[in-house]
Order: C-alpha cells, then structure tokens, then sequence
C-alpha cells in the first residue's frame, strides 16, 4: 500500500516536474540568450517573469478576461518594458559584465517594490483555462499542465525559428560570435542588442503567464525564479539550448519530486548540490560552450 | 609627496577622526547615537567586503549568507555563553562557511562568481524561513535573546548604549588596523596583482587560487564579526538577515564610497544608513525602489566611489 502511494507521488512529481522544468527552462532561456550576446547578468530577469504573471492577473482575475488574451498582452508589453530599460538604464554599462548585474540587481529592486506599491502585497491564483485531468494510472493528471508544457515547446521553437531562420536572427548569431566584425559588417548592433533584450523579456513573461495557473503570483516570485533559472543555466552551460532544456527539465523533476516526497527545502537544497556538483566537476555546464 | 610625510598626514587624519568619533556621543541625541553604532557595524562589514570586491578584485552576492551565520551562531551561543566566547563562536562558523563556500565559488570565473555566491545565499536564506525549522531560526518571525553583558576578567560592563557604541567602534578600528595590514603585506599585492590581471599573477608564480580563496574567507570573518555584533545591538535576529538585499546593501556600501579605499565603504555605509533611515522615517516604506536607484546612479556615474573619486580628482590637481 506505502509502496503504491510512494510510486504514484513519483509518478505525479515527474509528470509536473516536466511541465515546471519546461517553464524554467524558458525563463533560464532568455537569462542564458542575454548574457551570451549581450554579456548582460540579468539580475531583473525573474521580475520581468513576475510582471508577466501579475499582467495575467490583472487581466483574468481583476478584469475577467480571457487568458489566452494575456498570452499575447503580457509578452508586448514586457517586451516594450524590457526595450525601455536597455535603451536607458543598460546601454551605459554594456559591455562590462559585472557593472551590468549591479545595474540589473538595481532594476530588480525598483520593479519588485513598483510591483508592491501597485498591485499589493498578496497573492493570486489565475483559474486554470482549460480544466479537469487526465486518468493515467495511479495518477490523475491535470490537463492544464500538459498544455503548458506544449505552449513551452511551442515557445522554444518559435524562439529557434527567431535565431535560425530570420534576419534578425542571423544579427543576433553575428553579433554574438565576434561584435567588432559584425559591426564592420554595417548591422546596427545596438538595434540587435535592444532586440535581443526584448525577445528574452518578452520570452520571461510567457513564462509568467504560463506558469500563472500552477503558482500563486506576488511580488517575491521573480526572485525565486531567477534562482532556478541561474542554476538551470550554470548547470546547462552557457549559450547551450540543448543543455538549457535538459538541464531544465531535470532541475524541474528534481525539484517537483523531492518537493512531494521530502520538502521544498529539500527540493531547493539538492538543485544546489547538483548545481555545485556541476561546477566542480565540469565548470563549463553539461554541454559545451554554444554547441547550438 | 614623500611617503612619510603621506603616512604622518594618514595617522593625523585617523586620529582626529578617532577622537571626533570618540565624543561625539555627547553630543547628539541618543537615536542618533543608535544609527551610528549601527553605522561603525556595518563599517566593519563593508571593510571586510572592499578586500574582496576593491582589492581582490571579486564580486560578491552572498555575504548575507556570512553576515546571517554570525548572528545567528551569536545568537545561538549567547544561551550558553558570555559575550566574548558567544562572539568568537560566531566568527568562527561564519569564517568556516566563508570558507567552504569561498572554495565552490572560486573556480567560476567572472560573472559566474557573483551568480554561484547569490545562489549559496538565497538556499541558506530560503533554508533558514522552512517552517520546519521554526524552533531553531524564527522563520519570519526571528527570536530575541538576552544579550550577556561584556566581561574582562575583573569587571563587567552592562549592556547599555554607549558601551556598545565604544564595543562596536573599538571593533570597527580593530578591523581597519587589520584590513590595512592585509592590504599593505605582500600577500595584500597578490591580491591587488589579481584584480589587475590573473593570468599575470598566476604566471608569475603566485598561487592566485589559495588568495582568493583567502581574500573571500577574511571578507566573509568581517562580515560574521559584523553579523554577531549587530545581533547583539539588537538583541534579536531573523532569517531575513541572510536575504539577498543585505548583501545588495553591502555591494552599495562598497561601491558608493569607493571600493580598493577600506576608509570609503565605512563612509559609504554611513551615507546609505542616514539617507534610508531619513526617507523611511520622513516619506515612508520605499527602501527597496531607492536601493535600487543607488546602485543604478552608482554604477552609472560614479563607477570609483566617492573616495576613489575624490582620490583621483587630488591627485589630477597636483599634477598641474
């Protein structure tokens, strides 16, 4: 009987740790596309992930609208946040890598409190839009979360196509392989650079509104998040897609796992030993520097 | 200038600020007295992060992570002890965890260092508020303790407020002389040659990984010393000691009065201390929106500190 309820509490916290891992993994995707082409360590990234949950908030739960609406709303308008904040406050420091993560630890304490100030201090569930569950053995799934996982991938691909198969895409590979010759060769790299930014914000608040139904979103959110997403990254590697996926993944089932059979703390503790693990036994992630 | 006469104008200068320092408790009203024993507190902690990040040349955010272990090993340790061995038991295991997690943090490289230290902090801080825990750290909430009085063998001084200021400006002094004599030794150099250029350091034939390891192992003492005595201002602690905007708030010390300078994170940390205290007692509860405003204007405009500022701008007019 122990053992059946041990095999299903496994079963549930792999499934959800698939859907949870995809959303960090796209979180950490845009923390990870930023600071490979713009050497920005973007200590504001989990705060534009918070905002994107609040703008959901506010339009399903405080205006009752569609959430499919705010799909579409909330990555604009924190694409046009992020645009705004490069364009004033990171442009002056680009370029040098730790002047950027004061600058951005900055913004991510002027965003949180602004977020506090406005919205309040308590936290909100946004209704599932599609629910009710699937039958697996042992398990009852909810459908939601396969679908957000399926949003996630739609996400990672859209993201791809982006980087692989548009002019813009081919600047922002250009300007991330060698800047000066990519500036020689006449594209504007500080219209990529802001580009860059808004597509890693807009990419961040999906993420928010996606993971809006499965975590109540407050003003501290962000923080943990960007936890995650760091460890995601340091243990893919940097620039890595592939390693930022896998790494996601696994760091969700870990996390949603350890969380059910043991405690969130517990859960949070093993991600830094792997994290830890990680780096000293290969510094440069589970795979290699922009392996693609 | 010759470099006796710069030493003789160093030692006057120390002296009448110690003597400033000394009376000055007369003579403001007894608040004030407070925020500046809190201000020689955290002038300790931000001396032993200017090693780090001035000198060494390393960005740190999880100093709250040994900050948060002075205090609360303080405050575990004062049940059972006096003052004296309750205050080496913090530094010790502030200094040990400083240690280990200095040795992780070392072999990242660059940004990575500032994300993997932030990342220890933030597992500790969430660790220390996991309700399960509550008996033990307060979660939230914290706990009070009773503060032992300071014992020197034959007499005892009461907790009271003007021997904690003298306690916590004996100690800020004592962390300077310290600093300055790490600073100034050759292995001080090292950690200079480091932040110029590593790879050169470590050509040359210095074992650039054990200073490091060093250089963050005494930031992290400073910032356990300064833990447990702001335990003991306090009588109480909390697990939001360990979180991310105390360590945020020592990197703004550090860089507002100018990091490499050991005097101007001391007059950063009193600038930060007085302009918070002001807003949040005359506007109201914005802390976080002006941390973050600080460390933009910082970063932006006065990337060497007002120390380093001041330093260069002297040095550019005897040039003339």
């Amino acid at each position: 009987m122990i053992i059946e309820e041990i095999i299903s509490k496994l079963f549930l916290g792999v499934f959800n740790g698939v859907a949870w891992g995809l959303i960090i993994a796209l979180i950490a995707l845009g923390l990870s596309l930023i600071l490979g082409i713009m050497e920005i360590v973007n200590f504001a990234h989990g705060e534009l992930f918070m905002i994107g949950g609040v703008i959901t908030v506010y339009i399903v739960v405080f205006s009752n609208l569609s959430f499919w609406l705010a799909c579409v709303v909330a990555p604009l308008v924190v694409a046009a946040l992020g645009m705004a904040l490069e364009r004033t406050v990171l442009r002056p420091v680009e370029g040098a890598p730790e002047r950027t993560i004061i600058a951005t630890l900055g913004l991510s304490f002027i965003l949180m409190q602004t977020v506090l100030l406005i919205y309040g201090g308590s936290a909100y569930n946004v209704p599932s839009p599609i629910s009710g569950v699937f039958k697996l053995p042992l398990i009852a799934y909810s459908k939601y979360r396969l679908v957000a996982a399926i949003m996630s991938i739609l996400c990672l691909l859209f993201v791809l196509a982006i980087l692989y198969k548009t002019k813009l895409g081919l600047w922002i590979r250009a300007s991330q392989q060698h800047l000066e010759m990519a500036q020689a060769l006449g594209i504007n790299v500080k219209y990529v650079n802001m580009m860059a930014f808004a597509l890693g914000s807009g990419v961040a608040a999906l993420a928010g509104v996606i993971a809006s139904p499965i975590i109540a979103m407050e003003w501290i959110v962000g923080i943990d998040a960007l936890l995650l997403a760091f460890i995601v990254v340091l243990v893919g590697g940097l620039g890595s897609i592939k390693g930022t996926f896998v790494a996601g993944i696994t760091i969700g089932i870990i996390e949603s796992t350890a969380g059910i059979l043991l405690s969130p703390t517990f859960a949070r503790a093993i991600s830094l030993s792997i994290c830890i693990a990680i780096l000293a036994l290969r510094p440069e992630g589970l795979i290699g520097v922009w392996s693609g | 200038m010759s470099l006796t006469r710069k030493r003789f104008q160093d030692s006057f200068f120390l002296i009448i600020a110690i003597i400033i320092l000394a009376v000055v408790q007369f003579f403001v009203p007894s608040y004030y007295r407070f925020i500046l024993t809190l201000i020689f507190i955290y002038g300790i902690f931000a001396m032993g992060l200017d090693l780090l990040i001035g000198y060494t040349g390393l960005l740190s955010f999880g100093h709250a992570l040994f900050f948060g272990m002075g205090a609360f090993f303080f405050a575990f340790a004062s049940r059972f002890y006096g003052f004296w061995p309750a205050l080496a038991i913090g530094v010790i295991v502030a200094t040990l965890v400083a240690a280990g997690v200095g040795a992780v943090s070392i072999r990242t490289r660059g940004v990575y260092f500032a994300v993997i230290t932030f990342i220890f902090a933030y597992v500790a801080f969430y660790i220390a508020l996991d309700p399960s825990l509550y008996t033990i750290t307060g979660c939230n909430d914290g706990f009070n303790f009773l503060p032992p009085p300071i014992s020197f063998g034959f007499f005892e001084v009461a907790y009271e407020p003007a021997s904690l200021y003298y306690l916590c400006l004996a100690f800020l002094l004592l962390s300077y002389f310290v600093c300055k004599t790490i600073v100034n030794s050759p292995f001080g150099r090292v950690m200079l040659a480091i932040r110029e250029n590593e790879t050169r350091a470590s050509c040359l034939g210095y074992n650039t990984t054990i200073v490091k390891l060093a250089s963050f192992t005494f930031s992290g003492m400073f910032a356990g010393l300064s833990g447990a005595l702001f335990a003991y201002l306090y009588h109480y602690v909390n697990a939001h000691m360990l979180s991310l905007e105390v360590s945020a708030n020592a990197v703004v010390w550090v860089l507002l009065g100018g990091p490499g300078t050991l005097v101007g994170p001391i007059l950063g940390a009193g600038i930060v201390t007085l302009f918070l205290d002001y807003v949040m007692t005359h506007i109201g509860e914005f802390h976080l929106i002006l941390l973050g405003i600080l460390l933009i204007i910082v970063i932006i405009f006065l990337p060497r500190g007002i120390m380093g500022s001041l330093k260069v701008g002297y040095l550019w007019r005897r040039r003339k």
